[in-house]
């Protein structure tokens, strides 16, 4: 077990270190640089501002000199927040957007796995079909509607909670909802999906036989056994949603992370899309490191390791 | 079941639709003088040297005071000096400035002006907007010298004139000319003579320098803080200003909070005791705050909405120095025939564009540059005085026009393509005029979107056909919209070049007189307006939304949000 | 004695040698005992036949489809002629989804957008069949060594940002005359399979190991036989889910796509652009963002009917 950390660990090491020299350069070809403006700015002082930021050193030195700074950790200045550093920006953003994340994540669980258990055990009733539905609202209403429509009925209709903004629990709720959307739909359909092939399973009629109640055999016998794919959902997920959803972040007025991920990019402030590419990249392995490792937990006859023939 | 539960729904879905957004007005505490402005974006900076853009000028007007200050109706006035005597040829400003306080009680001198403007001038500060400086004498110069060690030289150039590079560590690196060296406490026309006055020599005459020096890039900054602390906007308690108002907050993308400012020479005539700037981006996020009572002004305001809430008196239409056009390639086939360029200008319908489309106000452009610009009259106006260029929606000389380039009908007129950047807005006026030239001229285009930065190197680098463009003014004067015009300029991403615009341009830089200036711009006006290097189509304007409690808002046609004499009531 | 009407005796064999002679060759027909012959296929066909929500997707499918092709023919208008007289009018006979912010008519365009809309999702539906099963399943079948690079090559395309490619893409197909369609595929087809391939492997992952799949393997079944006989039918109920999801997300993503300039430009529309475009006038013309939603709702609702009873069907426990 032990070798398959270390050897796990420097493989996560190094997908993160591909990633950020793979977009280093693809980010380099993209057409316009941090300077372009609609005002064309004098060509001395595009000169002047890459001499400031070094950009006009060869690019092999530049990415020498970036992947050396990133050893330290210090992901460098942005090119259009001149005062603020990517440090300071993954520092302010990334609270906010993993506060969300924790409640979106919760949501997406603790409303999925009972809705899909539910809908598997009353297969093809009502209540599955209402499960369905609801799922498949959340799959096909995308986000930016369905942000749209909870602020129009809860904020401006009934009232309940503020419009938009950030800093108060109430304000939370919203966006927090229009996260777990999809995921709530995604995890209910998986579960019910997979409790119906549990259900059916020897093991779960023989615990039915020994006269366990429904709730012990589901809970104790059938769970454990339909939450790899709900856990294989989750490791993306919660990398995804722990570092904000630029859609969920421009909607409700969120000062998180996310909507980093698509104006450094509009910007072409090429410190920040490395500093947050690669925060989320390492955040993505992380996560799916843990799934690894839960699988194993969750169905022991799960290894990694080659056996060795005795 | 399903049937009714979907009934169900689908009632929810229409009762939110069409019941739910009620707007409940906002019930406000008899007059507390505050108020909650959406700035829409996160500034990049607060640093004066290096700001850039309409948001960070809305922070700077707050938080300092320039030499001048303008009106509401855009005229500068007294602040930071409270006179200045001008030179005959126009070149030579003195400046008297009045007693005022830096937030950190040190008095705001001459000397704070002369290092803020050599400061933004500094090649090694790299600022945006040093190119606001230009006017100054030798300021581009020093902005574009080269430092060594201490010292700043001009660049070498070689026997034809081309400046000079070394290859260095891998890089181009300019060559120094060690025999001309510019000296910034000589060779920059900024002085402060006394602790209380300012001398200013200008390159040339410069009819509009009195509204620069309300510029954002212009306003002074404390030399004992910044000259010790180059990271002195980075930390709130480092932040020495002057202006009306304190900046005592600012949480990243989320909020700034700005009290009254104690210390502030004029403190008597600032009403409001707060101010909080939002950064909400999203349109009609902001439209939702506004009504449910979270904002009182709004800098945007979503298209389709405009109408109703200008007719319910929550949204404002204010003017804007700015101009929506298509730019042609000149350089390409067929654009290369200006009796194809005015035919396409002449078939599109821009009343049709404005009432359906934008729906904002905005006035169709006849000619380029737009209404709002002082002429040399007392009270006239540049585009009255400079009239219409072409009839809007002509259809009948753009066929003609058009047959005598050779295409009647729009028979053997190649598909070309119209490229935009990136908007809804853009592309449904993009999809209008393609058929109003489909319908009108039986000419094809197809239409292509582009992602921002790839939209502005294919524009740059004439890597296009027709293309969608903007400008808004810099500068209340007509030079701002007719320079960028000259041959090779940096925004003239046409291709079209003329000897005789050029040497107007020149002449009327030269002008001090400002009858004879403004005829020189009128002419040059009219050689663009029959080349048609451009198709003008709106003049912009800009909606807000407010509330009927804030009393004296002022957006100046720039753009750039004063609150120094706004109040709630 | 009368011998039994269904054995013959061939002559000159005295049946009093005792010796039984072999049954003539047409005898094996009176040997069966079932019915029709039945295959894994017809089977399947032949459940989800009883599945009524299965056979409603269907019909409604084969409905869209008619109507993607054949409603844009029919209709009095064309996608993109404008009315600048009439913009945004509410819902009408003449107009039965309105009309939008140019005054074209919005039910033509829904229909005319189902075409692409319709081929982005079957061909996201069709790419994670194709490299998200494959992929996923050959990483946790051969496990070890082989998983581990597999897996580290779906981090590395998860982590690479997806607008820095799909900008780059434009820029590289610009002029180049490729169908605008088929940029959308190549984009989608760069990430869309991966939550696909993560699922199928761990689902393999614990299946590989469970009696069944080792019996195959005692036998000595080959290795692409045991995956794609054995144990990817095992794991079609996830696989059929996470395609059924993905598809909406994959026709949001064009509308996404073509805001960038990769795909279908103006003035045709998808379902994904008429909605997103629709959204920014809800307040006051909800109708321009309601059909098209509620045509993509139409259709997952549809697939996700036939989906449930094709995995049913394929289910190779639930065969009777």
């Amino acid at each position: 077990m032990f070798k398959f950390i270390l050897q796990r660990v420097l493989s996560m090491i190094l997908v993160i270190l591909i990633v950020a020299s793979a977009t280093f350069f693809m980010m380099r070809l993209l057409p316009s640089g941090p300077f372009s403006r609609e005002k064309k700015l004098p060509a001395q002082i595009i000169k002047n501002l890459e001499a400031r930021y070094h950009l006009d050193d060869p690019l092999w030195k530049q990415y020498v000199d970036y992947m050396g700074n990133l050893l330290r950790f210090n992901l460098g200045p942005s090119f259009k927040y001149t005062d603020r550093t990517v440090n300071n920006i993954i520092n302010d953003g990334f609270p906010v957007s993993a506060i969300l994340g924790v409640v979106a994540v919760i949501l997406a669980v603790g409303i999925g796995i009972p809705l899909g258990i539910w809908g598997a055990l009353k297969q093809n009733g009502w209540q599955d079909n209402l499960v369905m539905f609801i799922a498949l609202l959340g799959v096909s209403v995308p986000n930016f509607i369905m942000a749209v429509l909870l602020m129009f009925i809860f904020a401006l209709g009934l009232h309940l909670v503020p419009a938009a903004g950030w800093g108060s629990v109430r304000q939370v709720i919203l966006p927090a909802f229009t996260l777990a959307g999809y995921p709530i739909a995604f995890i209910a359909r998986l579960v019910r999906s997979s409790m119906l092939e549990v259900l059916r399973q020897e093991y779960i009629t023989t615990a039915r036989a020994k006269g366990l109640s429904e709730r012990l055999v589901i809970f104790r016998h059938a769970l454990r056994n339909i939450l790899i794919p709900v856990v294989t959902v989750l490791g993306p997920l919660i990398a995804a949603v722990f570092t904000g959803s630029f859609v969920v972040e421009k909607i409700f007025a969120i000062p998180g992370l996310g909507r980093y991920y698509v104006t450094s990019i509009n910007d072409r402030d090429y410190t920040v899309i490395l500093g947050v590419t690669i925060f989320y990249s390492a955040l993505l392995v992380f996560m799916n490191f843990l799934v690894d490792l839960t699988y194993a937990w969750l169905d022991p006859r799960i290894r990694y390791v080659e056996r060795k023939v005795s | 079941m399903r049937k009714a539960l979907s009934l169900v729904l689908i009632a929810v879905f229409l009762v939110s639709f069409f019941g739910g957004v009620s707007v409940v007005p906002s019930v406000k505490a008899a007059v507390a003088q505050e108020v909650t402005y959406n700035l829409g974006t996160e500034p990049a900076t607060i640093d004066p040297a290096v700001s850039q853009g309409i948001p960070e000028a809305n922070v700077m007007l707050q938080t300092f005071d320039g030499l001048t200050r303008l009106d509401n109706k855009n005229m500068p006035q007294p602040a930071i000096a409270k006179s200045w005597t001008i030179s005959k040829d126009r070149k030579t400003y003195i400046f008297t400035l009045r007693d005022a306080f830096w937030t950190n009680g040190t008095p705001v001198t001459a000397y704070d002006f002369e290092y803020a403007w050599k400061r933004a001038l500094s090649p090694e500060l790299a600022a945006v907007y040093a190119y606001q400086l230009y006017y100054i004498y030798g300021g581009e110069a020093f902005n574009t010298s080269i430092k060594v060690g201490s010292k700043y030289y001009v660049q070498a150039v070689d026997a034809k004139g081309n400046p000079l590079t070394k290859k260095e560590g891998g890089k181009d690196v300019p060559v120094a000319d060690l025999k001309k060296e510019i000296d910034p406490s000589k060779n920059v026309g900024v002085k402060a003579l006394t602790a209380k006055t300012l001398k200013v020599y200008l390159q040339s005459p410069t009819a509009y320098f009195l509204n620069l020096t309300a510029f954002p890039t212009l306003m002074p900054v404390c030399k004992a803080v910044v000259s010790t602390n180059d990271k002195w906007a980075a930390d709130l308690t480092n932040y020495v200003t002057n202006g009306p108002f304190k900046l005592t907050q600012w949480s990243h993308n989320d909020k700034m909070t700005f009290v009254k400012n104690p210390t502030y020479w004029d403190k008597n005539a600032v009403k409001l005791t707060k101010i909080t700037y939002l950064m909400v981006t999203d349109e009609s996020t902001a439209l939702s705050m506004f009504q449910s009572g979270q904002m009182d002004v709004g800098s945007t305001v979503p298209l389709s909405e405009l109408p109703k809430l200008v007719a319910s008196g929550d949204a404002q239409i204010l003017p804007y120095l700015g101009t929506y056009y298509y730019q042609m390639n000149v350089t390409k086939k067929p654009f290369n025939d200006v009796r194809v360029r005015k035919a396409l200008n002449l078939a599109i319908d821009r009343k049709a564009i404005v009432t359906s489309i934008t729906k904002g106000g905005q006035v169709p452009a006849l000619a380029y540059v737009p209404n709002g610009i002082a002429d040399a009259a007392a009270g006239s106006d540049f585009r009255t005085v400079g009239g219409t260029f072409y009839k809007d929606d002509d259809i009948a000389t753009a066929k003609a026009l058009l047959a005598q380039a050779g295409y009647p009908n729009g028979k053997g007129f190649p598909t070309f393509t119209l490229l935009f950047n990136t908007s809804n807005a853009h592309q449904s006026i993009a999809e209008a005029i393609q058929q109003m030239w489909k319908k009108n001229l039986g000419i094809t285009c197809t239409l292509k979107v582009e992602e921002w930065g790839v939209y502005l190197d294919d524009r740059n680098n004439l890597n296009y056909q027709v293309a969608r463009a903007g400008w808004i003014g810099d500068y209340m004067d007509p030079n701002t919209f007719l320079d960028m015009w000259l041959t090779n300029g940096g925004n003239n991403g046409t291709g079209w070049s003329n000897k005789t615009y050029d040497a107007l341009i020149a002449k009327a830089k030269a002008t001090v007189d400002p009858k004879a200036r403004m005829a020189t711009l009128h002419a040059a006006e009219k050689i663009l307006m029959t080349e048609y290097p451009i198709i003008p189509i709106y003049f912009y304007t800009n909606p807000v939304l407010i509330t009927k409690h804030v009393k004296n808002f002022y957006q100046s046609t720039l753009g750039f949000v004063d609150w120094k004499n706004a109040y709630m009531g | 004695m009368a011998a039994p009407t269904t054995w013959q005796f061939k002559e000159g064999v005295t049946p009093d040698a005792g010796s039984f002679v072999p049954a003539p060759k047409n005898s094996g027909e009176l040997e069966q005992i079932t019915g029709r012959p039945t295959t894994y296929w017809s089977d399947a066909i032949r459940r989800i036949r009883r599945n009524k929500l299965a056979v409603v997707g269907f019909w409604i499918i084969i409905a869209l489809f008619v109507i993607a092709i054949f409603g844009p023919m029919v209709s009095p208008y064309s996608y993109e002629d404008q009315d600048l007289e009439n913009t945004f009018q509410s819902p009408t006979l003449q107009h039965p989804f309105g009309t939008d912010q140019l005054g074209r008519d919005q039910m033509t365009r829904v229909m005319y957008g189902s075409r692409i809309s319709l081929a982005v999702g079957i061909v996201c539906a069709a790419l994670n069949f194709l490299i998200g099963v494959t992929y996923g399943g050959i990483s946790a079948y051969f496990g070890g060594r082989v998983d581990d690079i597999m897996m580290r090559i779906v981090d590395i395309l998860y982590g690479i940002p997806t607008l820095i490619i799909v900008i780059l893409l434009t820029v590289l197909f610009k002029d180049k005359g490729v169908s605008p369609l088929v940029n959308v595929f190549i984009a989608i087809g760069l990430t869309y399979w991966l939550p696909m391939a993560r699922i199928v492997r761990g689902e393999i992952l614990s299946l590989k190991e469970r009696e069944f799949a080792l019996a195959a393997k005692t036998i000595g079944a080959p290795n692409n036989r045991i995956l794609f006989k054995h144990l990817i039918p095992n794991a079609m109920g996830p696989i059929i889910v996470t395609v059924t999801l993905e598809v909406p997300s994959a026709i949001f993503t064009e509308a996404f796509l073509s805001y960038i300039g990769l795909g279908v430009s103006a003035p045709v529309a998808s379902w994904g652009v008429l909605a997103s475009d629709g959204t920014e006038a809800i307040r006051s013309f909800p109708y321009l963002v309601l059909f098209p939603a509620l045509a993509i709702c139409l259709t997952m609702f549809a697939f996700n009917f036939l989906g449930d009873g094709l995995r049913d069907a394929l289910d190779p426990r639930l065969r009777q």
